[in-house]
């Protein structure tokens, strides 16, 4: 079975459940993990978030590889996260519109595109 | 001009704006609100979205406005023409552009009965023509939309002749806003956001930052960070029906070790929030770290250094509306570029969904009654601007 990360970054495997492929998705998941699991999930990232994006940064976006693209998913999770630990201190803010009706159109957009994906072209 | 501590400088600097109450009837009352969509969005210029949607020859897209109760079919033509029609087939009435974005090889073909359009608008082809005598070709092309394209801005004017052209709209406005570089972005998020609550009371939020150092306490406050005095704006200005706000650069901003992170990677907010940028004598002025200006009646660009993004507030009924938010970066090529993007982009999402927080539950209390008027400070006069703009178009002055 081949590795869900690449290789020299399976310590962050723990985290893996971070790895959401949508906006819509990191948010939700931002929102359901306790404090504790966010601590420690930023922490790691802000250790190891500069060697991944280094790593990341030799390969063309639209070239990533399955692992690849769970690496890179990781680090968008911490601009989620960064949220609860560095701004809000909780979780689940009170006070704050849902997500789910605050539509990131954007997710059906294919990574490294820009803007809307056009029919046929 | 930061950081003084003058009360009433614009209510001075402008002073037919008034100082007095505003009826909150303006954001409940049904009568007020369909005089709102005939004397302001039957008649002013309207942004639809900008070329960046439909970049290639042939491509469309489709903005709904439930307040002229019709959908609209941007569409660049194979000569690159940006046009605007109503999006109706002359047979029965079925639209001719069923996807809200796509691309047509030059023809648009209705899926009805399959009559087709060129992307000029001219009807090119009547199924069993026979059958149709009476229905000549010429005379039954899509239903045209005034349209017009500034610095890749579309606007539609929904008028049957349009009182001003859209360049004399922008008058105000266009020397200003028009020093900005916006060369060389590339849309990079999109929001939706559908609110029961009246359209200006959604806009207002985005029209004074007073509100940051108290609603955005947790988020955005950093940004404006004002030690021991009142909130001030480094700047508003009105320029006729439009305006601006300067957002004061923070008096200190020490950034949180993600914008750190972000900031060796790409654009970031460090660089956007932290100071005034100096563009040079010729380039953009930026009035404050980061630039909001409102285009009347609902359309709001705002300027940083390094991005832009924009807002289109959509009435669908006196207590419903669409908020559309649409950012532009550079390109990105890379996972750090794109992870810094992201940064910035939840940086700005968040406070929004805070303001979106309070739109319906204000919309709901506004309807009990229990207040006749609402109050607007100094600080908010651009607030005041907008709803003095719209009641002058109500009442024939403007």
């Amino acid at each position: 079975m081949s590795s869900p990360l690449p290789d020299g970054f399976s310590d962050l495997e723990p985290w893996i459940d971070w790895a959401q492929p949508t906006e819509l998705a990191r948010n939700h998941k931002r929102w359901s993990a306790s404090m504790a699991q966010s601590q420690a999930f930023y922490d790691v990232m802000q250790a190891r978030g500069a060697d991944a994006l280094a790593y990341l940064n030799q390969f063309p976006l639209t070239a990533l590889d399955a692992p690849q693209r769970t690496l890179l998913n990781m680090c968008l999770a911490l601009a989620e996260v960064a949220v609860t630990v560095e701004m809000y201190g909780e979780p689940q803010p009170k006070y704050v519109f849902p997500i789910d009706r605050f539509v990131p159109v954007h997710d059906s957009w294919p990574l490294g595109a820009t803007g809307p994906m056009m029919g046929g072209a | 001009m930061t950081g003084t501590e003058t009360s009433g400088r614009f209510t001075a600097r402008y002073p037919q704006e008034g100082t007095g109450p505003i009826p909150v009837e303006r954001y409940t009352s049904n009568a007020y609100f369909e005089q709102e969509k005939t004397a302001v969005f039957r008649r002013k210029w309207l942004n639809v979205g900008h070329e960046l949607q439909a970049p290639k020859p042939g491509d469309y897209f489709v903005v709904q406005l439930q307040v002229a109760d019709t959908s609209i079919l941007v569409v660049r033509g194979k000569d690159g023409v940006i046009r605007a029609f109503h999006n109706m087939c002359s047979h029965r009435g079925a639209p001719v552009a069923w996807d809200a974005q796509g691309h047509c090889r030059g023809f648009l073909t209705c899926r009805f009965h399959g009559w087709v359009y060129d992307t000029t608008g001219k009807l090119v082809h009547v199924s069993d023509a026979g059958n149709f005598p009476s229905v000549r070709a010429e005379d039954n092309g899509l239903a045209p939309v005034h349209c017009g394209v500034w610095n890749g801005f579309i606007f539609i004017n929904l008028a049957k002749e349009p009182e001003e052209t859209l360049d004399a709209y922008l008058v105000p406005v266009a020397e200003h806003i028009g020093r900005y570089d916006f060369s060389g972005f590339v849309p990079a998020f999109s929001y939706r956001i559908d609110e029961n609550v009246n359209w200006k009371t959604l806009q207002e939020a985005q029209l004074e930052g007073w509100h940051l150092p108290f609603l955005h306490e947790k988020t955005l406050a950093r940004a404006v960070k004002v030690e021991g005095r009142q909130y001030r704006h480094s700047a508003i200005e009105l320029h006729g029906l439009h305006g601006v706000l300067g957002s004061p650069p923070p008096d200190s901003f020490t950034p949180p070790p993600t914008a750190m992170l972000a900031s060796q990677f790409g654009t970031g907010t460090v660089q956007a929030f932290g100071t005034k940028a100096d563009k040079g004598a010729d380039g953009y002025q930026f009035r404050g770290s980061f630039d909001f200006w409102h285009l009347f009646p609902n359309f709001f660009i705002g300027l940083l250094d390094g991005l832009f993004f924009t807002f289109n507030i959509w009435p669908v009924a006196v207590d419903r509306s669409i908020w559309e938010i649409k950012g532009y970066y550079p390109p990105v090529s890379n996972a750090g570029q794109l992870f810094a993007q992201e940064y910035s982009k939840v940086g700005l999402r968040d406070p929004m969904m805070e303001d979106c927080f309070t739109h319906e539950l204000m919309a709901a209390q506004l309807k009990s009654g229990a207040k006749p008027v609402i109050h607007f400070q100094d600080e908010e006069i651009l607030v005041r601007h907008l709803g003095n703009g719209v009641d002058q178009c109500v009442r024939g002055l403007a």
